[in-house]
């Protein structure tokens, strides 16, 4: 069976790979409100998630090529490609100025929903691996995945010296790689 | 294997985490590009994380964008003007989006001032740090695709009111070129060349992206 007949995303990618315009705008249809989500929930406001939306998929259309679909879902890889320039644009910003609390500036998501939203479907691994983990610091992998927060941003909003949060990320990291991959 | 990730592992989860500092990530995303082996790392933490994707809400965009993207993929007006020296004029009138160099904290071992390179509807990016202690300015292609084959990106430096002087050509991995000062005002900038660069040593090719060093 072809690594595609599952993944219609990847066989539009396929397509959009040999410059066809037709499946680029099928592409846009079935996945822009995904990607801007995706931006919007780490950059927070539309312009710039819009700004970060069409770079994505300047590069999808530029780098269709690259897609290998034995390797990722198409969905997984445009998520990526969106993802990080989103995380860059955020990363590109200025420092907050003197004074302004890092845990002011960030949103508070609501954990309860997600770990809902996470539990069910091809989620339901990673999420039987993240309640392995000690509550916080699942917590924290999945702030600095899903919005972007930064070891600044995390280290204030969970009370802990910078260090302690970088090493609790690295050592999350690891037992959840442990579980998934056992 | 131990516990502890080694370093490259543990950059290649940072990366996919999110949480890297700017400088850092541009470092993993020159790695992604020229080493397949940290590409391969990533690509590992990503399958790993991606289920976490779900939790990502769909919300729709404004139904301009879509015009946005083709507009800028597919131009239809005419061609793209082609530009000769002098550059600074050409910046004067305002041909370019322009964007003022960033200053950030040195965050990098003795990077004095970075600056990203940017051009309206471009997805060229490229990186540049300026090293006052070593008197060194290093370049790297954050985004975009590569020069296609038979061309090359050609960079140029312009002192204010001066006129261009080639630092050589950008392909995969860090350019470093000796630099002595790199005041206010200077204009850093990438052309699209044939291969080896412009042979007159004068631009011929099409303005990419550019930046002015702030005054700041």
């Amino acid at each position: 069976m072809s690594p595609r007949e599952d993944d219609p995303v990847a066989e539009m990618i396929g397509r959009v790979a040999r410059a066809d315009r037709a499946a680029f705008r099928a592409l846009y249809s079935a996945i822009s409100a995904k990607l801007f989500g995706v931006a919007f929930r780490i950059l927070g406001n539309r312009s710039e998630a819009e700004d970060a939306v069409q770079e994505a998929f300047t590069r999808i259309w530029l780098n269709a090529r690259r897609f290998d679909a034995a390797k990722a879902r198409g969905m997984t890889w445009a998520i990526a490609i969106t993802r990080n320039h989103a995380i860059d644009r955020l990363r590109a910003r200025p420092a907050p100025s003197e004074g302004e609390d890092a845990a002011l500036r960030i949103r508070d998501p609501s954990p309860g929903a997600e770990a809902t939203l996470i539990a069910k479907g091809e989620a339901g691994r990673i999420s039987d691996c993240f309640a392995t983990l000690e509550p916080a610091r699942a917590e924290a992998i999945r702030g600095a995945y899903l919005d972007g927060f930064s070891y600044e941003d995390l280290a204030a909003r969970h009370n802990v010296p910078l260090n302690t949060m970088r090493s609790w990320l690295r050592r999350g990291l690891m037992r959840l790689r442990e579980c998934l991959e056992a | 294997m131990g516990p502890d990730m080694d370093d490259r592992d543990g950059m290649a989860a940072e990366y996919v985490l999110g949480t890297l500092p700017l400088p850092e990530r541009l470092e993993a995303e020159r790695l992604i590009a020229s080493d397949p082996d940290f590409a391969s790392l990533v690509a590992r933490w990503q399958a790993h994380l991606a289920p976490l994707d779900e939790a990502y809400a769909p919300v729709e965009a404004s139904p301009e964008l879509f015009a946005r993207i083709e507009g800028r993929l597919f131009p239809t007006g005419p061609a793209v003007r082609r530009w000769r020296l002098p550059l600074f004029g050409a910046l004067a009138a305002g041909v370019l989006a322009i964007m003022v160099a960033v200053f950030m904290p040195a965050t990098q071992p003795q990077a004095t001032l970075t600056a990203t390179l940017t051009g309206q509807d471009q997805p060229l990016t490229v990186a540049a740090a300026f090293y006052a202690k070593a008197g060194e300015l290093s370049f790297v292609r954050a985004s975009g695709p590569a020069a296609a084959e038979g061309q090359d990106y050609e960079l140029w430096i312009i002192p204010e009111g001066q006129s261009a002087i080639s630092l050589g050509v950008l392909r995969e991995g860090e350019l470093r070129v000796p630099v002595a000062d790199l005041p206010p005002g200077t204009t850093l900038a990438v052309t699209l060349e044939t291969r080896g660069g412009s042979p007159t040593g004068v631009a011929q090719g099409p303005l990419l992206v550019a930046t002015v060093i702030g005054k700041g």
